[in-house]
């Protein structure tokens, strides 16, 4: 494998116009080591990614892959109002932080890099490959004494071997370009490339470049994979199939070129009880939403507190009402009221208590709060 | 990279995209089957054929012998699906009328009818085996039974069964001039079905109650059968239901002679039809394929019968669905011939795999209306006895119940003996 990757790094000290067309301060993660391109300076800006720490300014290990090609933003920041406000509606008891307001305010638009690798593909192939017949089948309805014939059409398929070279040049092949891309993708959802554009340096203005912690030749093998995958997808065509199965290809990969392509994602977070903080990303093109939605147990014990005291209140007028029965007979009802209404009142503060810890439950079980934790 | 190159068994296809070649396995090399071959003995230059006995390929004057290079498939033979493809085919075929083929030993240009498949030629007396060469893979024969019963043993046969049988003349055998049997390979179509049949019907249970008769003043029982809608299942597996392929012999005598094992069923060999005739199907697979649903669909229909627990049913109704249905396209041996008795001519066939024969009788029916006469005489005597002993004194009775047992009895025999007598004459 050739590449132009070797020593394509730059540090700090050297400039980010040759690459981006604009100059660009890089700041980084204590907690989550993302690092982040910005045009203006910041101040007391949280990681987007982990929302643990805020960013600060420090050595970066800059890339030299020029952009490529960025998918822009379709939804508007202020488009997302409701979306935020039925994120945030889902939880009965939530944390003070978590509001629809501090979402909004905190929503910061980040540029997901991937790689795009070019590459001149040569070498022999072999598959199973699929061709679509047609079957003539039949279903025959009996009734009234006749039958009645309905013919039905099947499509099957036919497996036949097929070998072959191949030297076919493949462009924009896309690869994650950080190691925290698959998380995101799989909670927002894929991104629509066929609306990505030429890069041009106004199109990130105010926008945060996340930079590439997976090298060129840590992301090959799943470039190389998509590259087998879009080869494979000519193969069939080339036969002139409709399926294929069991390829295989022995390949040469030259003329390597990297360059980068630029996701839409929007972050924001918000802090639980404790002071800890989640993140939440909003896909750019779709809208949709992804993130831990973390109920709160104190907010649970204060709506108990406030329960059992009514209960303890009702029922110490009940017993006022049973004490002086005898001087006004009709109080025994009102007593046997107001002692249901105790117990009733009693009940439910049970609920305030459960139901925060069974939600917190359900979205560790659901793979978001314990990853973002972690994270 | 190392040049590649493509195994010896892939031949290069087109390809739709440049930049990429498409190697498929080569197709199986033109069958032997599939060329017109000519039948001469490889030793001494005559006409040679398929002989019974030796199991082969015979040579009358020099003993030369060769066995086909065929295997016993049995029913595991392979079975086609009824791919729109291969029913375009068959249409094809069915618009040629007749070819011409060039024999090799004389150079004599032959005409034959598009549904033979063998023919010996008119000057040399070559015998040839000659399948279309330009029909579709499917659409040819895979798979036959050879003979197995000699030419030699069916008039023994022919003489024996036409001594059988006491309603038909007895100088049949004697007098019968049975022609020469022609061993010709037939076509017959197998076909396979899974059905899964989904029925609904009111189904009505029968149920004993009492009641109190007025008119007689006491309790009585009747039975009364409640009805109730029911629905079921059944699945049906039908394996190598046969179907004739030709409409040029008679359907009568084929079924009666049509029970051929399938477990001797082998590959398609040219050297099977050496000599002997051979017909191409004139039953379009699709018309055959009709006939068979039908038979299957009844099949089908019997065991959601049987499926329903009581035999008081009503509204039935069900929806067959077929599945995996297959087919095969095979040649079964058969003889077939003729022979007068006073100035009329009758169909005989042999079954050329285990002997069953069959075929047109005639039948005195004197005999068979005397016989008839006698199962019925005795039922209606009695009758006819008990009738004025009933008027008398209600001793007649006996005679009348007796009587009319007796008839119900003899006419079932009668009936029976009268459709055997009419089945022997139709053809």
């Amino acid at each position: 494998m050739t590449t132009n990757i070797t020593e394509s790094i730059l540090h700090e000290t050297e400039s980010t116009q040759d690459v981006w067309g604009v100059a660009l301060h890089p700041f980084g993660c204590p907690t989550c080591k993302q690092a982040f391109l910005v045009q203006n300076e910041l101040n007391k800006q949280r990681c987007p990614y982990c929302a643990q720490e805020i960013l600060t300014t420090q050595s970066v290990r800059l890339r030299t892959e020029p952009p490529e090609a960025v998918v822009p933003y379709k939804i508007q920041k202020s488009a997302l109002k409701a979306t935020l406000e039925q994120f945030v509606a889902d939880v009965w008891l939530r944390p003070d932080d978590f509001t629809t307001e501090n979402l909004a305010q905190r929503l910061t638009p980040v540029f997901l890099p991937m790689w795009m690798v070019d590459s001149q593909m040569h070498g022999f192939w072999e598959a199973e490959t699929g061709f679509d017949y047609e079957v003539k089948s039949s279903k025959e309805a009996y009734q009234n004494g006749s039958w009645i014939s309905i013919p039905v059409i099947e499509k099957r398929i036919r497996w036949e071997k097929r070998m072959g070279e191949l030297s076919r040049k493949y462009n924009n092949v896309t690869t994650p370009a950080t190691s925290q891309h698959s998380e995101i993708i799989e909670k927002i959802g894929v991104f629509d490339l066929s609306y990505s554009r030429p890069y041009h340096f106004q199109i990130i203005e105010g926008i945060f470049l996340n930079v590439p912690d997976q090298t060129p030749e840590a992301a090959w093998p799943i470039a190389r994979s998509n590259m087998d995958r879009a080869a494979e997808q000519e193969c069939m065509k080339a036969a002139g199939a409709q399926h294929i199965r069991g390829f295989n290809i022995h390949a040469q990969y030259d003329l390597l070129n990297w360059t980068q392509l630029l996701l839409p994602v929007y972050f924001t977070h918000y802090c639980d009880d404790e002071g800890i903080h989640y993140p939440v990303y909003i896909h750019g093109q779709t809208g949709r939403i992804a993130g831990p939605q973390i109920a709160s147990s104190k907010k649970g014990w204060r709506w108990a507190g406030l329960s059992i005291a009514l209960a303890v209140l009702l029922f110490l007028t009940s017993l006022f009402f049973f004490a002086f029965n005898t001087v006004i007979p009709g109080l025994f009802v009102a007593g046997v009221v107001f002692s249901v209404l105790a117990f009733g009142s009693g009940a439910f503060s049970l609920i305030p208590l459960i139901w925060p810890w069974q939600w917190n439950r359900k979205q560790k079980e659901r793979k978001i709060y314990q990853k973002t934790v972690s994270s | 990279m190392a040049n590649w190159t493509p195994p010896e068994n892939y031949l290069e296809v087109n390809s739709q995209i440049e930049g990429i070649s498409v190697y498929a396995p080569r197709p199986e090399i033109v069958a032997r089957s599939d060329k017109p071959t000519t039948y001469t003995c490889p030793k001494c230059g005559a006409s040679t054929k398929f002989n019974v006995s030796a199991g082969g390929i015979a040579c009358e004057h020099c003993g030369y012998t060769s066995k086909p290079d065929s295997i016993t498939v049995g029913r595991s033979a392979e079975e086609l699906e009824f791919t729109l493809d291969t029913l375009k085919a068959e249409k094809w075929l069915k618009e040629q009328n007749r070819r011409d083929l060039t024999c090799e030993q004389c150079g004599a240009v032959i005409s034959i009818p598009a549904q033979s498949l063998t023919v010996t030629c008119p000057f040399c007396a070559s015998n040839r085996v000659a399948l279309h060469e330009s029909i579709g893979h499917d659409i040819k024969p895979k798979f036959l039974i050879p003979f197995k019963i000699q030419p030699k043993e069916v008039q023994v046969l022919a003489k024996e069964w036409l001594g059988k049988g006491w309603y038909h003349p007895e100088e049949l055998s004697q007098q019968a001039r049975i022609n020469q049997f022609a061993g010709i390979y037939l076509p017959f179509w197998t076909f396979d079905a899974n059905i899964t049949s989904n029925w609904r019907a009111e189904v009505g249970y029968e149920k004993q109650e009492r009641y109190y008769d007025s008119s007689s003043k006491s309790w009585k029982t009747r039975t009364r059968i409640d009805w109730r809608w029911e629905s079921g299942q059944v699945h049906v597996r039908i394996d190598d239901l046969l179907v004739k392929g030709t409409a040029k012999v008679s359907k009568i005598i084929l079924e009666r002679i049509n029970a051929f094992d399938m477990h001797d069923l082998q590959e398609f060999d040219p050297d099977f039809l050496a000599g002997w005739n051979a017909q191409h199907f004139d039953v379009q697979l699709s018309i055959a394929w009709e006939e068979g649903k039908a038979l299957m669909r009844e099949t089908a229909k019997e065991k959601c019968y049987q499926d329903i627990p009581s035999r008081h049913v009503r509204n039935f109704s069900a929806v067959a669905d077929f599945s995996d249905e297959v087919w095969r396209y095979i040649l079964l041996p058969v003889y077939i011939s003729a022979y007068k008795f006073k100035d009329e001519t009758f169909q005989i066939m042999i079954n050329g795999q285990n002997g069953t024969i069959a075929g047109q009788k005639p039948v005195e029916w004197w005999k068979v209306w005397i016989a008839i006469a006698g199962m019925l005489i005795p039922g209606l005597g009695l009758g006819l006895i008990g009738l004025p002993l009933l008027l008398l004194n209600g001793l007649g009775v006996f005679p009348i119940v007796l009587g009319g047992i007796l008839l119900a009895v003899g006419g079932v025999f009668a009936f029976r003996l009268y459709k055997q007598a009419t089945d022997s004459e139709a053809a």
